[in-house]
């Protein structure tokens, strides 16, 4: 079982690496964040030679081949890269630093992803599955670490080891893509990583359960929020579906305002245009902008809106909101 | 930062109105801009008044009853509307925290509503 943190998908995409530096040089560890350093170089390379090319090609037929082809091609890459992570942390405890890292790398990428309709409710969970199931991985390795290995028990390590590398790949590809660090796929080939990503998931968690052999292995496997969510590709646009279990019978798939909130974002982040007015927007449409609460609403109004959806924008910027 | 906010309807006794409150675990009312008062038909100076205090200071805000919608549910509340204009709007706990469970994951930017019932 002193195999399995090699099990780990660590999603190691360049800024990752540079954001784990930084974190690991906060806690008073030069050398460390130099080492790590010393790896974005390398990274990039990978980047460029096995992630780069997986958005890049046409024609959505070959995206499943080209998935499985790169993934297989990442997977010397990735253990060399997790060795080295597992040499140069070696008496520090790399695992929760990681996941630390992990959650602050989030919510810009949730934000790009909202932007570029690459199905944030997605990726939300399936990181937020991947570090619950992180968590047994880790809660195993902590209590085994000086097991021996039967040959069957490391046959069950190879074979997450391999999945692992499936799911480290998609994911690493989608964080590479919300970064804009490789291009954007088309419509059709967004749904066919997130797809990728999601079935590498449950495929490698269904591995972490026969290997850690735990008890109720099914009930971890339920519990994930991505099991509840398919995705498929509606006109040019992404649509996450909730598979509806139980009490979320009755839960709207989305919020009704969904275009108008994008279109809040889109429009009032990027400009200061709209700062100290009122703005009615109706689906991906501006119907009135004023300073004046009334005049606004009244062109909503006036344009047959029974309900408008109407907003003020803050006049500043701030650094965060701290109540009225 | 992404701030919890929800999509809700303000419903008043003649008309309503979309709009995106901040879910504030801290305020006691839920509070909205006052010029929304008689555009949904409530008259604002006819609420009881209630002196409400923030970090950034006070406000004067009146008191009326209304129908917030959330995700499809209807909930009768007490909410405050400020008598001058505020710029963010809130969901607070006075008589709608009762009725509804909130939880976060602010590491995914996640918040779960759920009606109490």
């Amino acid at each position: 079982m002193a195999a399995a943190p090699v099990t780990i998908a660590p999603v190691l995409t360049p800024r990752a690496v540079a954001a784990l530096a930084n974190a690991v040089e906060k806690n008073e560890l030069p050398e460390l964040a130099a080492a790590l350093r010393q790896l974005e170089p390398f990274l990039e390379k990978v980047v460029k030679n096995i992630f780069a090319p997986l958005t890049i090609s046409a024609g959505r037929d070959g995206f499943k081949g080209r998935f499985n082809r790169l993934s297989r091609k990442y997977e010397p890459f990735r253990l060399f890269l997790t060795f080295k992570l597992l040499e140069f942390f070696q008496n520090q405890d790399l695992l929760p630093f990681y996941e630390r890292i992990l959650r602050d790398m989030l919510g810009p990428l949730l934000n790009a992803a909202r932007e570029m309709d690459m199905a944030p409710e997605l990726v939300a969970a399936l990181v937020s599955d991947y570090l619950h199931l992180f968590g047994h991985v880790r809660k195993a390795v902590l209590s085994a670490q000086q097991r021996e290995l039967t040959f069957e028990q490391f046959s069950l390590v190879v074979d997450c080891l391999l999945r692992a590398t499936r799911f480290d790949y998609g994911l690493t590809a989608t964080f590479l893509v919300l970064e804009g660090s490789i291009a954007e796929p088309r419509a059709a080939n967004k749904v066919d990583l997130l797809v990728e990503c999601k079935e590498s998931f449950f495929g490698f968690a269904k591995a972490v359960v026969r290997m850690l052999d735990v008890q109720d292995g099914n009930r971890i496997l339920d519990t994930f929020e991505s099991s509840r969510l398919e995705i498929a590709g509606k006109g040019t646009r992404l649509h996450v579906v909730p598979q509806v279990r139980g009490p979320r019978a009755n839960a709207p798939d989305q919020p009704r305002r969904q275009a108008e909130i994008e279109w809040m974002n889109r429009n009032t982040r990027a400009s200061d245009e709209y700062r100290g007015k009122w703005v009615v927007v109706e689906n991906n449409e501006l119907v009135a902008s004023d300073k004046d609460y009334g005049r606004a609403r009244a062109i909503a109004k006036e344009r047959g809106i029974k309900r408008p959806f109407i907003i003020f924008v803050p006049t500043k910027r701030s650094g965060g909101f701290m109540g009225i | 930062m992404v701030l919890p906010a929800l999509e809700v309807t303000l419903v008043g006794p003649t008309d309503e109105d979309d709009l995106l409150a901040i879910i504030d675990t801290g305020a006691t009312y839920c509070l909205f801009n006052g010029v929304r008062a008689a555009a949904i038909g409530l008259e604002l100076a006819a609420g009881r008044l209630e002196q409400l205090s923030g970090l950034a200071g006070g406000l004067m805000a009146r008191i009326h009853p209304v129908t917030i919608v959330i995700a499809g549910h209807r909930f009768a509340c007490e909410a405050a509307f400020s008598e001058q204009e505020i710029e963010r709007e809130l969901l607070g706990r006075h008589t709608l925290f009762r009725q509804v469970r909130f939880g976060f994951r602010e590491g995914i930017s996640l918040a779960y509503f759920h009606p109490v019932r």
